[in-house]
């Protein structure tokens, strides 16, 4: 009797704790997270911003905004250019990136808070510097060059690293090369 | 304690970005003692004398307990809390069980109509400023409450001569606390004063902050 009766309690135990846990997942469920998204698609066309002998620098805009339903805060975002040489070795590549809404001339990121739904933009800038010294001959053959914009974000849940990519297109670089 | 009449001055000291590398008595000796005479108060924001004493960490350096995982899911989005290592952090201080305990506790007291219970008794869940808490290079990282206030008032007061010295922990949403003072001075009274955040947090570099003439304005 006393073993029924204990193993009773123990099934009761259990499963009350499997419905509690049950209920806080679905609570959480329903409670979200932050979720960012870094509209690559809809960034600006990369413009030309300042040409030299030696130097071009382009620049672009993207859009990004929290579409979960609590707060998370970007802590960090930095751009990653890939251009190996063996693709291209005409020009050594400098990157930075700066959130539009808190300018900085450092190229640090000052971690920043988002809202659920707040919007905001991101400026990445691209810097060629020619091998050779001269840039317009060297950018005549510049390949599409993959941008990855890497963003370490923490909210409720456990921080993570994500990346979202736009590229630097030949054909956009030939269009500034035309009108500057 | 008389009471003090308004306006009364209030002379931010901007500095350095400061580290674990500094101490806060040095440098507020420093960068205040043209300002400080014997009748002034020197104000310390908690979080730089925090920095100073090397009381901080990063999210990548916590491992979150499941007690953290479930307990920062019943805590409003805006509070440092609700992050998970927010709240890890504050039981790497506090004590996982026992953060656990006072949270507990601070339902059932809430359901009674007393709030404040859990961050009364946890103190570490309402010193704890997560990340973007202050100023860079330190916004990415989680700084806790400044270890023994009172004592730190009290060798400001010391070496800079003055009336008094507090370490105050004020925000600019109307929130301000006085964490440690010296002797003889209303914490109450301070805090009111430093209500509209002279400090300036965020880039200001202004940790320190003079309310001058003190002593003369309670006399009065």
């Amino acid at each position: 009797m006393f073993f029924y009766v204990l193993f009773n309690v123990i099934i009761a135990v259990i499963g009350i704790a499997a419905v509690l846990y049950l209920l806080f997942r679905f609570f959480a469920w329903r409670q979200g997270d932050a979720r960012f998204v870094i509209d690559a698609r809809h960034r600006k066309p990369f413009e030309m911003k300042e040409i030299t002998q030696n130097r071009a620098v382009f620049e672009t805009e993207v859009p990004i905004h929290n579409a979960g339903r609590q707060l998370g805060t970007i802590m960090d975002f930095y751009p990653r250019t890939l251009l190996p040489r063996e693709q291209y070795d005409k020009v050594t590549v400098q990157s930075e990136l700066a959130n539009k809404a808190a300018e900085r001339d450092d190229n640090y990121w000052e971690s920043v808070i988002f809202n659920p739904r707040d919007r905001g933009m991101i400026r990445v800038t691209i810097t060629l510097t020619s091998k050779e010294g001269n840039i317009r001959e060297d950018l005549k053959t510049f390949p599409d060059m993959p941008v990855d914009l890497v963003y370490q974000v923490v909210s409720r849940s456990e921080w993570y690293i994500h990346k979202a990519r736009i590229t630097l297109k030949a054909t956009e670089v030939q269009h500034a090369l035309e009108l500057n | 304690m008389a009471e003090i009449e308004v306006p009364v001055e209030l002379v931010p000291v901007k500095t350095r970005i400061l580290t674990d590398k500094d101490d806060i008595v040095d440098v507020i000796e420093e960068y205040a003692k043209h300002v400080v005479g014997p009748d002034d108060l020197v104000c310390t924001a908690e979080s730089v004398v925090a920095i100073t004493q090397h009381r901080y960490t990063r999210p990548e350096e916590l491992t979150p307990s499941w007690q953290a995982r479930l307990m920062r899911r019943f805590v409003p989005g805006e509070g440092s809390m609700a992050s998970l290592y927010g709240m890890q952090a504050a039981m790497n201080l506090e004590g996982e069980w026992k953060m656990m305990f006072w949270f507990i506790v601070g339902f059932f007291a809430k359901l009674a109509g007393k709030n404040g219970v859990w961050y009364a008794k946890c103190r570490q869940a309402s010193l704890t400023d997560d990340v973007t808490g202050t100023m860079p290079p330190f916004d990415k990282c989680i700084v806790y409450g400044p270890a023994e206030p009172d004592k730190v008032a009290e060798k400001i007061k010391q070496r800079m001569g003055c009336y008094g010295a507090v370490v105050a922990d004020v925000n600019d949403l109307k929130r301000s606390a006085v964490l440690g003072h010296s002797k003889g001075i209303n914490p109450k009274e301070i805090a009111r004063i430093l209500i509209d955040n002279p400090f300036g947090n965020a880039s200001q570099k202004t940790p320190i902050v003079v309310i001058k003439n003190y002593a003369k304005m309670l006399k009065k």
